[in-house]
Formats: C-alpha cells, sequence, structure tokens
C-alpha cells in the first residue's frame, strides 16, 4: 500500500469552510478529534498536519506536505510559487488599506506609517503607487495600532468588514483579492502525478456538489475542524 | 544583546564528526566519477565583481545575491551559482578548435532570501559539457547527473524533462505572442480550472491539450513531442534515461526552467522522499557566447545537503 498523501491543513480562518468541503462526498471526512496536530485518515489515504496558515508554504515547499491549501495572501507575502490547481470559492476576502474613519490626512513631511502583518504586500503596494510608506510590523490586532498612535493607516484582510468598523476604521482602497489556493510540491508532483491529479479532481468534483445533494451546500463552517 | 556563540544565520550550516565525514565521502566519490568520465576540476572565485553576472539574472536571481562593496569601491557578489562564474572565467581560455571541453566544480554556494526553511548555503558540485550542440550531449550530461548521484548511493531517482519555450510553442496557433505567454505561465502554475475554462472556449481538441500540459507526464513517443522542434531530442533524452533501473522519467512541459540563461533543455532530478529537487541541469548556448567565446554548454550540479543523507 502507497504511502498517504500529506495534506497541510490551515487552522486560521479557511479552516471552517475546508473543513465543510471535506466533510461532503465521497471524501466524506469526519470531524478530527482531541488535539493531534497530525490526524489520519487511513481509509482515505490521507494524513493531515494542522498548521498555522503561513507556515503551510514552508511545510509544502519543502515535502513535508505533499499539498495544502493556503490563501493567496500568504502565498504572496512569501513569494510561493508552488503549483496551485485549485482556487476554492470559500473563504474569500479582499487585502485593502484602511484608515480610521473621518481622520484628518496624515502630516506631510514624513512617510506613512502603515501597520500590518503583510509586508512585503503592503511595501510592493506603497512602491507601485510611488508613495515613502514606514510599515510597521505587527502579528496580529492590526486595527488597534492607529488609535494607539502606532500607525496612520492599516493594510489587512477584510472580509464582511465588521471587525474593521468595530475598530472604527473605513477601507480606503482594495490592494487585491484575496482566495484559498491547493498547493502541491513539486516533487510529490513527480512521484504521484497521477495520484495527486485523481485527487485535486476529486476535490474539483465535491466543489462542484449541489446543494440539493447530500452533504452539498454551501460550505459553511462547522462547529469544529473536520 | 545576546553574543552569537553557537547560533548560526539564517540558512547557514556546519558539519562536523560523522556528518563531515559523510559528506565529505559522498563528494569524494563523486569527484572519482566525474575524474574517470573525464571532467577536469575548474576552480573559480568565491566572490567576484556582480556587473559581469548581473544581465544574466533575473530580478529573483539578482535579490538572492549576497553582495558588498571593496575597497575600490566595486560591488562584488558571494558565489551563487558556479555556471555563469565558469563561463566569465573559461571562455578566454578555450581555444577555437577545442571540440568538446568537460569540466567539474565543487564549493559553496550563498543564496539569499530563497523561501521560508531554505537553505542560504549549499555546497554544490556540478559538470559541463562545452563544444558539443544537441540531445547526444544532453543525454550525456543527464546520463553523468545520475552516474554521480549513484555513486554518492542515490539509485531511485525520478527524472523530469522540460524545454525552454516548448510550452508555448505548443500552444499555437491558437495562442501566439502574449497570449501564448499569459497561458504558458498559468499552465505552469498547473491553475487547472482556470485554463481549463479559457481553453474550452477555444476548441475542445485545444483543451484537451492544454490538459496534457498541464499534467505533465508526458511518454517520450507522445505525438505533442513531435509538433516540437526540440521534441525529438527531448524524446531521446526521455528513452535513453528510462532504460535505466531505478530511473523513471517524465517530459513535464509545465515546469518552470530553475535558472533563467537555459535556452533549450533542462531537467530536475527528484530522489525518493523530500520536496526540492536534489540536482538539476540544462543547456546554455547563449552564455560563453557573452563572454567572448561561442560556445554550445550544458551541464548540472547537485547540492550535497539533497544526498549525503540519503
Amino acid at each position: 500500500m502507497s504511502a498517504p498523501l500529506t495534506f497541510a491543513f490551515p487552522k486560521g480562518r479557511i479552516a471552517g469552510p475546508l473543513a465543510a468541503l471535506l466533510a461532503r462526498p465521497p471524501l466524506a471526512i469526519a470531524p478530527f478529534a482531541g488535539r493531534s496536530l497530525i490526524v489520519d485518515v487511513e481509509e482515505k489515504g490521507l494524513r493531515f498536519l494542522i498548521l498555522k496558515d503561513f507556515d503551510v508554504p514552508t511545510y509544502v515547499r519543502r515535502g513535508a506536505a505533499d499539498l495544502g491549501v493556503v490563501g493567496s495572501d500568504v502565498l504572496s507575502e512569501t513569494e510561493c510559487n508552488l503549483p496551485r490547481p485549485l482556487e476554492f470559492p470559500f473563504g474569500r476576502c479582499r487585502f485593502s488599506l484602511l484608515a480610521p474613519a473621518a481622520a484628518p490626512p496624515p502630516p506631510e513631511g514624513r512617510a506613512l506609517r502603515v501597520a500590518t502583518k503583510y509586508v512585503r504586500l503592503a511595501r510592493d503596494f506603497f512602491d507601485r503607487k510611488g508613495i515613502a510608506a514606514d510599515i510597521v510590523t505587527l502579528s496580529g490586532s492590526v486595527e488597534l495600532a492607529p488609535r494607539m498612535g502606532l500607525a496612520d493607516f492599516v493594510a489587512d484582510l477584510v472580509d464582511t468588514g465588521e471587525t474593521m468598523r468595530a475598530n472604527g476604521l473605513e477601507e480606503v482602497e482594495k490592494i487585491c483579492d484575496v482566495a484559498p489556493q491547493l498547493v502541491v510540491n513539486r516533487g510529490a508532483l513527480a512521484r504521484r502525478r497521477r495520484e495527486i491529479f485523481a485527487f485535486v479532481e476529486r476535490l474539483e468534483g465535491m466543489l462542484e456538489v449541489s446543494p440539493d445533494d447530500p452533504g452539498g451546500g454551501p460550505c459553511s463552517p462547522p462547529n469544529s475542524l473536520p | 544583546m545576546t553574543p552569537r556563540r553557537v547560533s548560526l544565520p539564517a540558512g547557514a550550516a556546519a558539519y562536523v564528526f560523522g556528518e563531515a565525514t559523510r559528506r565529505r565521502a559522498a563528494e569524494e566519490k563523486i569527484v572519482e566519477r566525474l575524474r574517470a568520465a573525464g571532467y577536469r576540476e575548474a576552480i573559480v572565485p568565491s566572490a567576484d565583481y556582480l556587473a559581469p553576472y548581473a544581465p544574466h539574472l533575473n530580478a529573483r536571481e539578482e535579490r538572492e545575491l549576497y553582495r558588498f562593496v571593496d575597497r575600490q569601491g566595486d560591488t562584488l557578489a558571494l558565489r551563487a551559482d558556479f555556471t555563469i562564474a565558469l563561463a566569465r572565467h573559461l571562455a578566454a581560455r578555450l581555444t577555437e578548435d577545442a571540440e568538446a571541453t568537460r569540466v567539474f566544480y565543487r564549493g559553496e554556494v550563498l543564496r539569499g532570501g530563497a523561501g521560508e526553511g531554505s537553505t542560504a548555503e549549499s555546497y554544490h558540485v556540478g559538470a559541463e559539457l562545452l563544444g558539443v550542440p544537441g540531445p547526444p550531449a544532453d543525454l550525456e550530461i543527464a546520463r553523468c547527473c545520475l552516474d554521480v548521484l549513484a555513486a554518492a548511493g542515490v539509485e531511485r531517482v525520478h527524472v523530469i524533462l522540460g524545454a525552454v519555450g516548448a510550452l508555448e510553442a505548443l500552444l499555437a496557433p491558437e495562442r501566439t505572442g502574449k497570449e501564448a505567454g499569459d497561458l504558458a505561465r498559468r499552465i505552469s502554475q498547473r491553475r487547472l480550472a482556470e485554463t481549463a475554462s479559457e481553453a474550452a472556449r477555444v476548441s475542445p481538441e485545444f483543451a484537451r491539450r492544454v490538459r496534457r500540459l498541464l499534467e505533465g507526464g508526458l511518454p517520450p513517443d507522445d505525438p505533442l513531442l513531435a509538433r516540437l522542434p526540440a521534441g525529438e531530442g527531448l524524446a531521446a533524452v526521455a528513452r535513453g534515461l528510462s532504460r535505466r533501473p531505478g530511473c523513471e522519467v517524465a517530459v513535464d512541459l509545465a515546469e518552470p526552467a530553475s535558472r533563467s540563461y537555459y535556452t533549450g533543455f533542462f531537467f530536475a532530478v527528484y530522489g525518493a522522499t523530500g520536496g526540492e529537487p536534489i540536482a538539476r541541469g540544462g543547456r546554455y548556448d547563449g552564455l560563453y557566447a557573452a563572454f567572448g567565446a561561442a560556445r554550445p554548454a550544458v551541464g548540472f550540479s547537485l547540492g550535497l545537503e539533497g544526498i549525503a543523507g540519503s
């Protein structure tokens, strides 16, 4: 029997809808139980590694996982050029520039201060605009930065906009669209090409399941990971 | 700040005792095999002026360089690749009547920013065959690569063969110029649904062709290869390698070339495990001309890190 396909599963905001997709037939993967970060689903020939979103490209690129799911924001930020055969219709959002609502413009004569955890994406955006920006690197809760005087702007993901509005911010400009992608390791592709593409096709088919079918419907977040 | 007594910069490596012995033993076996095959050693500097290299690097390759300014104000770069260095230092020494020149090299290369978890420092051993054009030389260098891997104990390999420009050529006549380039880029990224819907709008035959190219794994007798000027050569190399025990060969025209100076045939070798190629090679017929000695050239290099533990 061949080794299982190792799947890097992101535990961030994509986890819910991805879990709902994997729960659909024919994979029909039952919810994971326990706190283990490795989950074997032997009867399906799959092994899941539960990872932070930003670690997915590293695991897949280095071959610790054969494939994985990660947002295009993370792929761009990490300059990851892995093959990406599928883009998922769920978990989409946008990466935008945000500013405090009705705030006075930042003082002229100095670079704009921008708080973000996406340093490369933000820097590229301001370079394209020809605007000098001082990027303040944060690892989370970036919406706080303007209120506490750390930054003039925030560059972050916006989904429904609820968090943005709750923190007194408004969207100034969309920088790029973001969508979850299936990424594949090149070595795995060389060694297990047929298996990988068969798996990709199966996932593609599961995306097309009608909402009327058993297990179909929108990939809404379940109460727990699969 | 805590003094860095024992920690290393990201991506740097030190080897001692058994690990160092294993790596040197693998290197010696490789070098012995290369010498037996008629390759002579060349030694190039570990730092050099940046200017002669810059025209042969794309933006990513240039960003990977570790560079500094010397006391005369010249910008130097640490060695990130042997092939350009060898062309620069060997071109002037090649005599006009030399039919074939076989050289090998070994030493550290340093590439920064190669991605999270990637090694910045790597010990490369490689070989080049200069002055011989075409598939026979391509096959010789690919065989040589697999021979030295076998000498180092790597017997089971998966070889992926590609060719610069092949993907765009096979998208004609339906897609040409910039359109072909854009579609080829998305096929290289294996964007299945996106390329399928675009190709389906052209014709069912074009959709099937795009799908086959995207999935790769073409056998040597695939009719698609017959449509390429370089196809017969690629098929000959594939047939030549596939007779080796433990070697699986696939032509994958969607695979992007690993270095921007490749002009035609190229290949990547994967071991039984691991996510990155353990060896890479290809043809770069324009490089020696840029340094004043127009010579066809083909070569390979392998990182000792990928094989010493195999």
